[in-house]
């Protein structure tokens, strides 16, 4: 994060007396935190007519204008636009020439040609994915690590943090929730950290309806009881946030509710789920979001159906060839919501499945990252996934597990004892005679904000059939 | 470029031995000296042009445009009417259209990214002059088949070659633009992010 501070116009080009005033109350408000940080929206008129639009679009498309075997109408223009208009892409091979070049070119034949990209490409020369149409003056950059320590610059410009408003509103309409936005506080982004930066602001789309970041860690505030009181005055619409931040959220003693909850950034297992719908008496969301693409899907039924915005989704295997709907496999994305680095068949990491259920694109099986094998004391081996899915039942918001060269196995949590020997019982079902512990992660760890969640030392098995992926 | 035409070398050699005077003393615009005397390049066209058995209207039209062209068009028009005097190219007959579309449309573009004099003195650009001139008239040199005379022009073509080179430098200075321009950014405070990734 950088520390030259804009002014108010430059933060707010579209700031009005709705605004001003919603920005002094978060900026007054006694029981506030200590916000370490200043950020705006920056977005421009044009920026802004950008965001109704999709809103518009999104509206209008459901489900998405795709299904198997079929790629988006949208998509060839998409690829045309990047071998005209994008430095990347132009220098890259026949199959793009041949859709962008030809009228008629036939997709579905041309299309698996189209090499892969990855965040490699990325880091290397971001500018790169800059289109050359696209003026400079609002452009933005952010800086991500993942969990992976894997440092990546994006580029993007403001249309495209304030484009996830009207996606979260398409999933929050799944489940019978509106934003009125106004002059109320619309969204709080709850985090659970030793240290993390903090802000308020207030978003022109939602007619100027204030948001702020905050830190639940008790440092950041100045008294006791003021976390609570903050958010309670606030009462925002929706919180967002991550499964641990929200766990710790639950336990604070709060008097309203919002109406929805939307989980990002790691996995959110049903059992957590089902506690915070519980707690706060309302829906929580799970969403799989990416800093390179954006939101690409949201929970819906166990599954996560996939944005209908212009985003197009494949499930390839290792070696990144497509597999057929139904079968895991690494989620490749193309478009999303950042025009100033457009993808095309960008490799995200994550592991799932693509199957279509009544019409929509749906993610099946998913789950974050590149897939961990662990080694069982008779030699078979672990998918992460079985992991996830053997601790479904247990309400988990923060998990690790690693696995040392010599096999042993470290389960690190925080829990109590009682749910501590489910997980035991979970795990040895999974992994049988396999040295395993236990180890409850002390606070300082548990705050220390979002890790990897699975690893290993032991070496990645040699092969790798699909069906075992 | 369909047909096989005359020895490559045969047509390169009577280039080298082009006289100064048709390219360092062309004639400018406006009729006056660029230097100093020299050929009137509108005169030695229309006078070819004759000789190949063109209409006198084209003629007349081929002259006006001739000496429509700038002083670097005009040079290599010179030198290249030199070429087509070569025994291989007065010999053959139903050019005389092609010929007044190549010395009048044809030869501009290179000019304008070559000096001209290097159609005589520099081998390279010899031998894309005589590539040139055959392509446009429907030759290519004996011994040569479509595609290998098709790469050889390619990889001469000095047209080709200046627009590669300046979308590069634009390539090089819009990357450039993007690095400084996210340096700048860099200092400065993002736009803020509804939600955790």
């Amino acid at each position: 994060m950088a520390d030259m501070e804009l002014t108010e116009r430059e933060r707010f080009p579209l700031l009005n007396d709705a605004g001003r005033q919603m920005l002094e109350r978060l900026r007054q408000h006694p029981r506030a935190p200590a916000f370490n940080y200043h950020c705006g929206e920056k977005l421009s008129e044009v920026g802004l007519r950008r965001v109704r639009e999709l809103a518009l679009e999104l509206k209008k498309q459901s489900p998405a204008s795709w299904t198997v075997g079929e790629h988006p109408q949208w998509l060839t223009d998409f690829v045309r636009g990047c071998w005209a208009d994008v430095p990347f892409y132009r220098h890259r091979d026949a199959a793009l020439r041949e859709i962008a070049s030809s009228e008629d070119a036939d997709m579905m034949r041309v299309w698996a040609d189209v090499p892969l990209i990855d965040r490699s490409h990325l880091r290397r020369a971001p500018w790169e994915f800059v289109p050359d149409s696209v003026e400079l003056d609002d452009l933005i950059v952010y800086q991500t690590s993942g969990t992976t320590g894997n440092f990546v610059t994006l580029i993007c410009d403001p249309v495209a943090p304030a484009s996830y408003l009207p996606l979260f509103e398409t999933a929050l309409t799944a489940y019978g929730v509106n934003l009125d936005g106004g002059q109320r506080v619309s969204i709080l982004h709850m985090a659970a950290q030793r240290s993390t930066y903090t802000h308020f602001s207030t978003i022109s789309y939602l007619d100027f309806a204030g948001f702020a970041k905050i830190n639940l860690h008790p440092d950041e505030w100045r008294s006791q009881g003021d976390c609570a009181a903050f958010i309670d005055d606030c009462d925002a619409e929706i919180y967002t946030g991550d499964p641990f931040a929200f766990a710790e959220l639950a336990k604070i003693p709060l008097k309203t509710r919002p109406k929805a909850l939307i989980s990002a950034a790691t996995t959110l297992l049903p059992a957590v789920r089902d506690h915070l719908q519980s707690h706060f008496g309302c829906p929580v969301i799970d969403v799989i979001s990416m800093n390179e693409t954006g939101p690409i899907a949201y929970a819906w039924k166990n599954q996560h159906r996939v944005f209908p915005h212009q985003i197009y989704i494949e499930i390839v295997d290792p070696s990144g060839r497509l597999v057929p709907p139904g079968i895991r496999g690494e989620i490749v994305v193309s478009g999303g919501v950042n025009r100033m680095m457009p993808l095309l068949r960008y490799r995200t990491g994550d592991q799932g499945a693509l199957e279509f259920v009544s019409g929509y694109p749906t993610l099946t099986q998913f789950t974050g990252r590149t897939p961990v094998h662990f080694r069982r004391w008779d030699g078979e081996l672990v998918r992460s996934v079985d992991v996830i899915v053997a601790l479904y039942p247990i309400p988990l918001p923060l998990f690790r597990l690693h696995q040392y060269t010599d096999q042993r196995l470290v389960f690190q949590t925080r829990c109590d004892p009682a749910t501590e020997r489910i997980v035991m019982s979970k795990l040895h079902n999974l992994f049988g005679e396999t040295p395993l512990e236990i180890e409850q992660l002390s606070d300082e760890a548990a705050w220390n904000g979002k890790a990897i969640q699975f690893s290993s030392d032991l070496s990645p098995p040699l092969l790798i059939d699909n069906a075992s992926y | 470029m369909h047909n096989s035409g005359p020895e490559l070398d045969s047509l390169t050699h009577w280039l080298t031995e082009c006289p100064a005077e048709f390219y360092q003393y062309a004639v400018g615009n406006d009729g006056k000296n660029l230097a100093q005397p020299g050929i009137h390049v509108a005169a030695i066209v229309g006078d070819h042009l004759s000789d190949v058995g063109l209409a006198e209207d084209r003629i007349r039209q081929a002259k006006g445009s001739v000496s429509s062209a700038n002083a670097a068009q005009q040079q290599l028009m010179s030198i290249t009417v030199w070429l087509l005097r070569s025994p291989w190219f007065m010999n053959q007959e139903g050019l005389a259209n092609t010929i007044a579309e190549l010395l009048c449309n044809g030869l501009r573009d290179l000019a304008d990214t070559i000096k001209p004099e290097l159609a005589v003195t520099d081998p390279d650009r010899r031998e894309e002059l005589v590539r040139l001139c055959l392509n446009q008239l429907g030759f290519r040199p004996a011994g040569e088949t479509v595609e290998q005379a098709s790469d050889r022009l390619t990889t001469l073509d000095s047209v080709e070659r200046t627009k590669i080179m300046l979308s590069m430098r634009a390539a090089e200075a819009r990357a450039r633009q993007i690095r400084e321009e996210m340096a700048r950014k860099r200092a400065q405070e993002a736009a803020a992010r509804y939600s955790p990734e």
